[in-house]
């Protein structure tokens, strides 16, 4: 898909201008006719004679009525040509298991849990930081390195139940762990005020949050869904909504249903939950995160440039 | 044979008490309510909670140390390190004192830490207020655990149970039972109560006002009587009528009150549960208590007098369908009195509305009452949907032949026909959800059943339903413009083909209320398409309508207003209406407030505009009186202009992505403006409803009066005098027909013949 158009949006706009327009034929002929057909303003003895317990002389003119049965069905058809591509990209053309970044979403009441089928990682730089930090991270090591010889930072890490700390007071600071990539693993690298100047989160497969999604900009994002039971009460109906790129889909009980959707800009969005599902219903939101991706040649996801 | 009917009865009356088993808790036990702890655990009486130390009375600002303590001998405690149980205090006076790794404050109340989860017994010291008036009220709930579920939600070895107890102060009077009342419920039924007692009231008025000496109770109850038992058509259509336009303030009632509850950002003026069945019981009731029984009203009375027959087919059936509605109200709305009225929205989607026994999560146990009344109204359609058809093909008078019937009776039987092919629909989805929540059938139970075949159930009725309302508002509209315009409609022949094509394509487009339900996308298009296909024949009857006008003598009269503002507003909802069939605008817009716009514009724009110019058309007809034009222009305009400012700007807070059916919204989500506006533009709609009632409680004594034909109609039952006699006619009418001989068929037909070149033949012949 090379446009960044959200398909809503462009079908809208059709629709839009195709309904002002039989608006305005609708309401200018009926105001001209109300301003123009009053009583007095017509000779009356020519209309029709209305008497009760008569059916009145009949009115009508085939040449009219076909014409208005025959512009709409043509109009009607040409809006049906325009939904069926909508309907293609909506239902019909789902991104490949392969090339797609998958999230699992389970829905029970009234939450979402979402679960990573790769790893991602969310990398965030303080404003203005003179200097580019680079980070990577390997089964054995975690290696730090910044442009410059004239720092002194702390980083502490996570990872599963895992933990340290070490001082990058060179360009270069290397730590030699195990790193078990199967675990959870965030860094945080602050200056020597305390003030915090990098972060990074590295979920990986099968890591579950709650509330909360992180995904890659610039990638089809698909997301599986099901609905779970909690407690005694039944599992029940839900509808993962996301109004950023105008998706929508019940979560039914009984099968797995999926959205998919394409991010062109990072940035935070709602997640809501659009299908009635008791009590706290208007309360089963969440959040969703488009982080940069690296590999995207977009600037607005952090890419190429 | 009466021996064995009073068994029956009686044998019906001890099932109907043996089998729903109600439960009502004081609340359950919910996350946020007043009186809650934790909704992720169930439950179970083998949990003893208690609260030792307390004093017989209190006195001010002294210290007491209590002692909770949490007990079940059947969930022993794992050990000290695993969860064994937890705690909720809720107090209305003093302070408390702890230990804060043990103990906190969330949410106004007292709990357990992580830590103090890890055991039975919690000590807190509890000072006293500084005023010994008063009563001191503990309500304490807690939770006894086997520490299996390790942070998740594990639903064996998990019981909670409550307890409330009060501590006089010592100089405080004996500690009075107080009642835990539901305050809005307690509102809304004080409301109901007034409305029929004034009803009550005013009947008894108009009877006194008729007679001011001879009143007594004996005669008003001889002429309440005549009211109860009648099964004359227009007796039952009046009736009809009454309950109608009663059930429409009810509702509307109800949709005040959420509105104020949607007002602002973060509102708690109704909690949840009440707003979840506020607006259930608002569709329901609009739709079957209150649109339904006006049109069937106007059906009674007006279309046996225009078909010319002297009654409906079988006058005892009409009636018996007449007086099930009120039992079936009382059924929907019975939930209210214990606080657990139908909270499942008015499509009732399972699983969530067969969902039983899983406290807050699960739906309200006056669901089950809700789902019977609803079997109890498809039964009171059923009987007038044969009645009428029967009517229609067996009592037309002479003349009045298929194609000389006027549209109003035409619109009538084509949504008659409608509602009887697509109710057993309906009936049979809500039988069986009545049955999975009584006796535990698994119809459309989560594991083994199908949730979705209940929508499709659901909405076989429920499309054609919309049009089963709404076709008839477009014989009034068809009726009243003609009139109006002072001559014939144009394109009688077709009107009739338009609305049967609508009656025939409603019952295929169905599934675009369930694009995005998880339905086959091959069915998706296939529905789409058909959607799309009834813009064709309701175009037609627009473009018909303005053809009726150009070149007519329009009348103001408020009835014509009231055709001419249903023309806009059903225009606008009709077109906003081709944007759900499409697949990427559906994929946004359903289930938004783009849905509830739309769906007003419809039912309000459409079905009660259409009913408003019915009222003020037929008016006279019933009293021989007809209604103060000054006092209808009025309320034309203010509801005109408040109904648009109320619905109009939904469309925007759908485009904006407010979904509907939700108890409120945040602050940084930019809904609060709209809303608060719509919330004051929908209260002058609904007060402006109040100027119509009036109008018509004024009008019955002192409005102009009217002869057999106050409009100028030509359909029959402006032949008869205003109000008509019982029965309607002595003799069965000849209805006359103005075309000659030669034009008999109409141009149309003609054209049709010429075009086919039949007929060609027989006139050479």
């Amino acid at each position: 898909m090379a446009t960044e158009e959200l398909a809503w949006k462009t079908l809208y706009n059709q629709f839009m201008f195709w309904s002002i327009i039989v608006g305005l034929i609708v309401f200018v002929w009926m105001i001209y006719s109300i301003l123009r057909f009053r009583q007095g303003m017509v000779d009356e003895s020519t209309l029709e004679k209305l008497e009760p317990g008569t059916f009145p002389k009949e009115r009508d003119n085939l040449r009219l009525e076909t014409a208005w049965v025959v512009v709409p069905s043509i109009l009607v058809a040409w809006l049906c040509v325009l939904s069926w591509t909508s309907l293609y990209d909506a239902w019909g053309n789902p991104p490949s298991d392969e090339e797609a970044f998958i999230v699992e979403v389970t829905a029970t009441q009234w939450n979402w849990a979402f679960t990573y089928t790769e790893p991602i990682v969310i990398e965030e730089v303080a404003d203005g930081l003179p200097y580019p930090i680079h980070l990577s991270v390997s089964e054995g090591t975690i290696l730090v390195s910044t442009s410059t010889m004239d720092v002194n930072l702390t980083a502490i890490w996570t990872n599963g139940p895992a933990n340290g700390q070490f001082n990058i007071s060179s360009g270069l600071a290397t730590q030699n762990t195990i790193v078990d990539l199967h675990e959870m693993f965030s860094l945080t690298i602050t200056d020597e005020d305390g003030l915090q100047v990098y972060s990074y989160v590295r979920y990986s497969a099968q890591t579950a949050s709650s509330g909360e999604v992180f995904v890659p900009c610039d990638r089809d994002i698909k997301m599986t869904m099901t609905s779970e039971r909690l407690g005694e009460a039944d599992a029940v109906l839900h509808a993962l909504f996301l109004p950023e790129w105008g998706v929508k889909e019940d979560i039914v009980p009984t099968i797995e249903t999926m959205i998919y959707f394409h991010p062109y800009e990072t940035g935070t969005f709602d997640v809501v939950c659009a299908e009635y599902c008791g009590m706290r219903h208007a309360y089963m939101t969440g959040q969703i995160t488009v982080v940069a991706n690296p590999d995207s040649k977009l600037e607005s996801c952090g890419g190429g440039a | 044979m009466r021996r064995r009917a009073i068994l029956l009865l009686a044998i019906i009356g001890i099932a109907l008490i043996a089998t729903p088993q109600f439960q009502a808790t004081p609340g359950g036990i919910g996350s946020t309510a007043d009186d809650s702890g934790c909704f992720c655990h169930t439950k179970e009486s083998g949990t003893e909670v208690s609260i030792s130390g307390l004093p017989d009375t209190f006195n001010a600002s002294a210290v007491y140390n209590l002692t909770i303590t949490v007990s079940n001998s059947d969930i022993p405690g794992a050990s000290e390190t695993a969860n064994m149980g937890g705690f909720r205090l809720l107090i209305n006076g003093g302070t408390l004192d702890f230990d804060q790794t043990l103990v906190q404050v969330v949410e106004g109340g007292l709990t357990h830490t992580e830590l103090g989860n890890d055991q039975r017994s919690w000590e807190v010291s509890w000072t006293a207020p500084a005023d010994d008036s008063k009563v001191a009220e503990f309500t304490l709930w807690g939770n006894a655990v086997n520490g299996n579920a390790n942070g998740v939600t594990g639903n064996s070895g998990d019981g909670y149970n409550g307890a409330t107890y009060q501590v006089a102060g010592l100089n405080a009077g004996p500690i009075e039972e107080t009642v835990d009342a539901k305050r809005a419920m307690v509102v809304l039924m004080t409301a109901i109560l007034l409305v029929l007692t004034l009803m009550g009231l005013a009947a008894m008025y108009v009877f006194y006002s008729r007679n001011p000496e001879g009143f007594n109770m004996g005669n008003f109850w001889g002429w309440l009587k005549g009211w109860l038992t009648t099964t004359d058509h227009k007796g039952v259509g009046l009736l009809y009528l009454n309950f109608g336009l009663l059930f429409f303030l009810v509702g509307g009632l109800l949709a005040l009150l959420f509105r104020l509850q949607l007002a602002t950002p973060m509102n708690d003026f109704l909690t949840e549960k009440e707003y979840n069945s506020y607006f259930t019981m608002h569709g329901t009731t609009m739709v079957f208590l209150a649109a339904m029984p006006m049109i069937a009203g106007f059906a009674n009375y007006i279309v046996p007098l225009q078909i010319g027959a002297q009654d409906l087919a079988f006058p005892r059936v009409n009636a018996l369908g007449f007086w099930m509605l009120p039992f079936a109200a009382f059924l929907l709305y019975a939930g209210i009195f214990s606080g657990e009225a139908g909270d499942i929205t008015w499509v009732m989607y399972p699983p969530y509305a067969t969902s039983t026994g899983g406290g807050d999560m699960s739906s309200n146990p006056g669901t089950t009452l809700f789902i019977a009344g609803m079997i109890m109204l498809g039964a009171s359609s059923t009987l007038s949907g044969v009645n009428f058809i029967t009517t229609f093909l067996t009592m037309r008078g002479h003349g009045v032949s298929w194609m000389k019937m006027p549209l109003f009776s035409w619109s009538i039987l084509i949504s008659m026909f409608m509602l009887f092919l697509s109710l057993p629909a309906l009936i049979i989805g809500v039988v069986m959800m009545f049955l999975d929540r009584t006796i535990g059938s698994v119809f459309f139970a989560t594991n083994i059943g199908d949730p979705v075949l209940f929508q499709h159930l659901f909405w076989f009725f429920g499309h054609p339903e919309v049009y089963v309302v709404v076709v008839p508002a477009f014989g009034v509209v068809s009726e009243v413009l003609a009139t109006s315009a002072r001559r014939s409609i144009f394109g009688y022949k077709s009107m009739v083909y338009a609305m049967a094509g609508i009656g025939v394509v409603g019952f295929i487009v169905w599934g675009h209320h369930m694009l995005t339900s998880g339905m086959d996308p091959q069915l998706r298009f296939l529905m789409m398409a058909a959607t799309m296909l009834v813009a064709i024949p309701t175009g037609i009857k627009i473009f018909n309508w303005l053809a009726t006008l150009w070149g007519g003598a329009l009348v103001f009269k408020t009835h014509t207003l009231w055709a001419l503002g249903f023309l806009i507003t059903f225009t606008l909802g009709g077109i906003s209406g081709m944007f759900f069939p499409v697949a990427g605008l559906d994929m946004y817009f359903h289930d938004t407030y783009f849905v509830v716009a739309h769906f007003h514009y419809v039912f309000v724009g459409g079905v009660v505009f259409g009913l408003f110019s019915a009222f003020y058309y037929w008016y006279p007809k019933w009293t021989g009186r007809k209604m103060n034009e000054k006092l209808g222009l009025i309320h034309f305009l203010t509801s005109f202009i408040s109904y648009n400012a109320t619905f109009w700007p939904m469309h925007n807070l759908g485009i904006m992505g407010m979904p509907r059916r939700t108890h409120s919204y945040t602050i940084e989500s930019g809904y609060g403006e709209l809303n608060s506006s719509i919330t004051i533009w929908a209260f002058v709609f609904g007060l402006s409803q109040l100027i119509m009632v009036w109008n018509m409680i004024y009008s019955q004594k002192r409005g102009d009066p009217a002869g057999p034909d106050p409009w100028g109609g030509w359909s029959l039952e402006w032949s008869t005098t205003s109000p008509p006699p019982t029965p309607s006619f002595a003799e069965i009418p000849i209805q006359k027909d103005a075309n000659t001989e030669a034009h008999r068929d109409g141009a149309f037909i003609r054209g049709v013949k010429k075009m086919w070149m039949i007929g060609e033949k027989e006139a050479k012949e």
